[in-house]
């Protein structure tokens, strides 16, 4: 009997253990599939002058080679380096057909690598301030009445559609500015970017144990003197995990860009101007007619994760030695 | 009692904190919008247009040279003229002084001999050359325009203007009529045009500029059949009534003889976005199939009777390459690209034409052209020219007449417009679309010159 019961309960403990592993994999499995597909279809796109060049419209011109220099351009006939034969009907066969249509893909999103970095950069400025002094409230005045009711707002907020926050910064700063701008997006993504900052904030002070905030006090400072030398320091790390957090969220946004920041194709550097992003260049290339821009889309999706994932590494790379050395 | 106090106090301060830097966080950018204004324009030298503000003739080889404040203030009225000037125009190079200064003398004349230039056709003798102005434009909307004006942009922003910045944001006819009217852009693009409504209320001085023409197409996915196939008016009506469902038809097989047609269904796709596409197709439909009119009607967005959704010309596409039976109407680019062959149309006078360059254009042969400016855009589906491609249309440029009130930015979008209707069109074949025929494009000149900046013309170029 005993060994009966031993037995199934090493069984069930097999199946479930199994069944867990099972569903690990199956979270696991989507993430591969994105970055896997992302990357086969996206390298279709990846050159050099992808990351150093900015837009360039279609052509069918010959890759410029030492022997053949590019097309000068030549006032009397601008378009040279379009195709002269008209782009006629292809009937069925594209092979043999060199038409602008099915040329290689030409220029890169540097404007809009830089364009993304700006944006969410900018965002961030706005989003930090608030969110962290909103997380130690929520944490250092934790039982206040006002507290609860913030803490209710933030979560609803982190919750809503990232629609709602562009809809909301059209309409408060666009429409009255009558400018699409690169600050405006900022603002937007600031909006999704604050609950981000604020709850993480909150949660790991609340990991700092209360034995340190007490030996603070209890060697005469102030609340506000223990929470930014003592409290804050400790958290650090993990404060700085919840901003790179807010900050891939906020630069793989698409929805709140497109009524804000509407794009460009070109380098802006005005933040007061429409401005590029890579979600946004990766949407608009995927509505285009040529393939070549088709390709450049999944391009574009791949260096904005590389870029998020950059970044979260440098930082956590960054914070891990700052982190060791004021503990 | 302290406790009290001192939570309240706490709490108050951290309010205040809060708020302070929300505050300071709205209030930023409406407030640094302004000042960017400010630097952009105020350079220099000047351009043409303000020397016509100016009464004595003479003003304008001075005006050309306001850099020197060290001139003797001798008529006060003019100093203030020159000081405005300063102010609104931007640099112009040395080299071009003269061409400045010649461009301002025919504006003179212009402005003595026809004080409304816009109806006289001014021809100057002579050449025409964009201004080297500075300025940042930027402009949203349809997306079937996209790839040739980026063409133009590039080449213009490299080449033509170097110190212009233009960009151009394809986000839908729909979107850009909105972005336009709610003047968040300084122009727009649209495949259709502004409901009148809409232009009364919102945009009164709203003009739209034919561009370039393109072609709407039923692009047809059938396995084994790559030949071009044979539409007619009634036959495409049919399909999208849902009256004809499968593609061995009698109907379809009459117009296709030799063509192996299979017992196959027909899944119609539609744009379930708003688009300019849908408004020509539709507009199409109403004026060949009463059927259609009295059933669904023309429009953007209109409730499909039979069929599937798919978001985007590029959506339509995907959707019939992926669909064995499908037929979707897209702009002919679209089709171009996957490689699908181009079908023929039954037009009005009963011949079956191909959606190819030349007879997309000469669906406007013919056309009434209004003299009003306003009252460019107009509808040239199922024209009665004989080689004409029935489902046609232009595609505008949305410009305001009166209410620009930057004189250096209009000007700066004025040339680039104009450069667009002349040395432009040399783009457009090789890129795939249908060039404008002479009467529209001269049309379309001389209602960009009636755009004016406190009652001065932004433009002043030979119609040719």
């Amino acid at each position: 009997m005993r060994t009966f019961n031993y037995r199934r309960r090493k069984l069930v403990d097999q199946l479930m253990r199994g069944l867990s592993a099972l569903a690990t994999g199956c979270a696991v499995i989507p993430l591969i599939a994105i970055i896997g597909y992302v990357l086969t279809i996206g390298s279709g796109a990846m050159s050099w002058s992808f990351f150093t060049d900015v837009y360039q419209p279609p052509s069918n011109a010959p890759e410029p080679t030492a022997d053949a220099p590019e097309v000068a351009y030549d006032p009397n006939d601008p378009f040279a380096n379009l195709t002269v034969e008209p782009v006629g009907d292809p009937t069925g066969s594209t092979e043999d057909v060199t038409n602008v249509y099915n040329a290689a893909p030409r220029g890169g999103v540097l404007h809009g690598i830089l364009g993304t970095l700006t944006i969410a950069g900018i965002g961030l400025l706005f989003a930090l301030p608030i969110g962290i002094f909103a997380g130690i409230y929520l944490s250092e005045f934790r039982n206040e009445r006002f507290a609860t009711i913030v803490r209710f707002c933030c979560d609803v907020l982190s919750g809503s559609p990232s629609i709602v926050a562009g809809v909301t910064i059209y309409v408060l700063v666009v429409l009255q500015t009558q400018q699409f701008s690169a600050v405006a997006g900022s603002m937007a993504l600031a909006i999704l970017m604050i609950p981000i900052v604020t709850r993480t904030t909150e949660e790991m002070l609340k990991l700092v144990p209360e034995t340190m905030r007490e030996a603070a006090r209890g060697l005469g400072a102030p609340t506000w003197y223990s929470t930014f030398t003592v409290v804050l320091p400790a958290a650090l790390p993990g404060i700085v995990t919840g901003v790179m957090l807010a900050f891939a969220r906020g630069a793989g946004e698409t929805a709140p860009l497109i009524l804000t920041v509407l794009g460009s194709n070109i380098i802006s550097t005005d933040i007061f101007k429409p401005m590029a992003a890579l979600p946004l260049l990766t949407y608009r290339y995927t509505e285009s007619p040529y393939p070549g821009e088709n390709t450049q889309a999944w391009g574009a999706a791949f260096v904005l994760m590389m870029l998020v994932l950059l970044m979260n590494i440098l930082v956590r790379v960054a914070t891990r030695k700052s982190g060791g050395n004021s503990r | 009692m302290s406790i009290v106090t001192r939570k309240l106090r706490a709490t108050m301060l951290s309010l205040a904190i809060a708020s302070a830097l929300l505050l300071s966080a709205c209030s930023s950018a409406p407030a640094a919008v302004e000042p960017t204004v400010v630097p952009e324009v105020a350079v220099e030298a000047t351009a043409a247009p303000e020397a016509t503000a100016i009464p004595e003739p003479t003003a304008v080889p001075e005006a050309t040279a306001t850099t020197e404040p060290t001139k003797a203030p001798e008529a006060t009225a003019t100093t203030a003229a020159e000081a405005t000037a300063t102010v609104e125009a931007t640099a112009t190079m040395a080299a071009t002084a003269t061409l400045a200064a010649t461009q301002a003398a025919t504006a003179t004349k212009a402005a003595m001999t026809a004080p409304t230039a816009t109806t006289a056709p001014v021809v100057a003798s002579t050449e025409w050359e964009p201004r080297q102005l500075t300025a940042k434009l930027s402009g949203s909307g349809a997306s079937f325009p996209n790839p040739l004006y980026q063409v133009w942009i590039s080449v213009y922003t490299k080449n033509v203007v170097p110190s212009v910045q233009l960009s151009y944001s394809s986000v839908g006819s729909g979107q850009g009529q909105k972005d336009f009217i709610a003047y968040l852009t300084d122009f727009g693009g649209t495949d259709s045009a502004i409901k009148s409504g809409d232009v009364e209320s919102k945009a009164p001085d709203a003009i739209h500029l034919p561009m370039v023409m393109g072609g709407v197409m039923p692009m047809v996915n059938i396995a084994g059949i790559k030949t071009p196939l044979k539409f007619t008016p009634e036959t495409l009506a049919g399909i999208y009534l849902g009256a004809i469902t499968n593609w061995n038809d009698p109907r379809l097989a009459k117009d296709n003889e030799g063509v192996a047609l299979p017992d196959l269904a027909i899944t119609p796709v539609y744009r379930s976005d708003s688009s300019g596409t849908t408004s020509i197709w539709t507009d199409y439909l109403s004026k060949v199939s009463t059927d259609w009119k009295s059933k669904v009607g023309a429009g953007s967005a209109v409730s499909f009777p039979a069929g599937i959704g798919a978001s985007g010309n590029a959506g339509v596409s995907a959707t019939v390459l992926n669909t064995n039976g499908a037929v979707g109407y897209v702009e002919v680019g679209y089709a171009l690209a996957a490689g699908f062959p181009l079908p023929f149309v039954k037009n009005a006078s009963g011949n079956f034409v191909k959606p190819e360059t030349n007879n997309v254009s000469a669906a406007a042969n013919g056309m009434n052209i209004s003299s009003n400016p306003q009252k460019l855009a107009t509808s040239i589906t199922n024209s009665a020219t004989p080689d004409a491609y029935p489902i046609a249309a232009f595609t505008y440029i949305l410009v305001r007449q009166k209410t620009y009130t930057d004189l250096n930015k209009a000007q700066a979008l004025a040339d680039f417009i104009y450069w667009g209707l002349t040395t432009g069109q040399g783009a457009t074949v090789r890129l795939g679309y249908a060039p404008l025929p002479e009467a529209m494009r001269t049309a379309s000149m001389k209602a960009l010159k009636t755009v004016t900046v406190n009652g001065a013309p932004v433009i002043d170029a030979p119609i040719k």
